[in-house]
């Protein structure tokens, strides 16, 4: 009885991502981060331009953080829930929190060693970097949800750091392309889902729920 | 050493006959693994016909297995349900009875009485 229970709970959590909303509003997220740190990389540095540029940085992930959840939350009401449904998720057990916390604290702890020890050498390899953090999360939501594409952004995104790095297009430029490779990829691939979705799953057309 | 049949026997004889049911069963699991769920997501996981799905979630209520919420999301009405603690205890117990009783069976067991050696 265990694995249909599991399996109920791992649709439950596919049930979030069936309609590519939040790939969508996170890969665009993604771009705009990385289109702004190439951006960076054109003024001279400690202009204003640069000045203004870093600030803008800022304020697009800062805002991010705080805009894209609502978001996205607002397209599911509008498109998704009338569609497939709504569901409230257990919130995370203490067990799962702290070992968030702590894998969050490590990946600080290492950037900061890494910002600490830079160097031309450490430069070139600051995509994989900013590569594994974006890939990490992306395979433990395709593990937990079962969901292969997820395995597939986590891969391309290692792919394509390893090749900007080998090629030593490392520090800010390397970053800032894999942010864009790795959103165009979730963005392309959200659409392309929310499309079947669309065309797969049409809106009951009955009266009130459960009369 | 055999399998005692009675002992299994009175086991299932008290297993909980509204949660045993297949379609309450699947309803019962959805809610255990969320916080809630709407009547919408239900109805298209369960595959039951819209009447079928409210007479179930109605006995589950009855029982008080479950608590339904009838609100708003806007202008449109939101039927909203979510497991109870009573019901999250006969779940957990149906479980665990299902359980010791896959595990004490003649499958389990060795025994094969019908089956080739």
């Amino acid at each position: 009885m265990g694995r249909p229970l599991e399996q109920v709970k791992q649709r439950a959590i596919q049930h979030w991502f069936e309609d590519g909303l939040s790939e969508i509003c996170i890969g665009v997220y993604f771009v705009s981060i990385g289109v702004l740190f190439l951006l960076q990389t054109w003024p001279e540095p400690g202009s204003w331009l640069a000045g203004l540029l870093g600030l803008g940085t800022l304020v697009v992930v800062g805002l991010g953080v705080w805009l894209v959840r609502p978001l996205i939350r607002v397209l599911k009401e509008r498109l998704a829930y009338p569609r497939t449904g709504y569901v409230a998720y257990h919130p995370p057990a203490r067990l799962h929190r702290a070992l968030s916390l702590f894998l969050g604290a490590l990946m600080a702890a290492f950037f900061g060693w890494f910002i600490l020890s830079y160097s031309q050498t450490t430069s070139a390899w600051l995509p994989v970097l900013e590569a594994l953090a974006l890939a990490v999360p992306a395979f433990v939501i395709g593990q937990r949800a079962g969901l292969i594409r997820f395995y597939l952004y986590a891969l391309i995104t290692i792919v394509i750091s390893a090749g900007l790095s080998l090629s030593g297009t490392g520090d800010l430029v390397g970053t800032a392309w894999v942010f864009i490779a790795a959103g165009l990829v979730m963005a392309f691939s959200g659409l392309v889902v929310f499309i079947l979705y669309l065309r797969n799953v049409r809106p009951p057309q009955e009266a009130p729920d459960g009369d | 050493m055999g399998t005692d049949f009675s002992e299994l026997r009175r086991s299932m004889s008290e297993v909980d006959r509204l949660i045993h049911e297949p379609a309450r069963l699947l309803i019962v699991s959805i809610l255990y693994a969320v916080e809630s769920a709407d009547f919408l997501y239900l109805k298209r996981e369960t595959g039951l016909t819209r009447g079928n799905l409210s007479a179930h979630l109605s006995r589950l209520e009855t029982a008080g297995y479950i608590e339904i919420e009838k609100t708003y999301r806007g202008k449109i009405p939101l039927t909203l349900c979510r497991l109870a603690e009573t019901g999250r205890q006969a779940f957990e117990s149906y479980h665990q009875q299902l359980k010791e009783f896959v595990q004490g069976s003649p499958l389990n067991s060795g025994d094969n009485p019908g089956g080739k050696s």
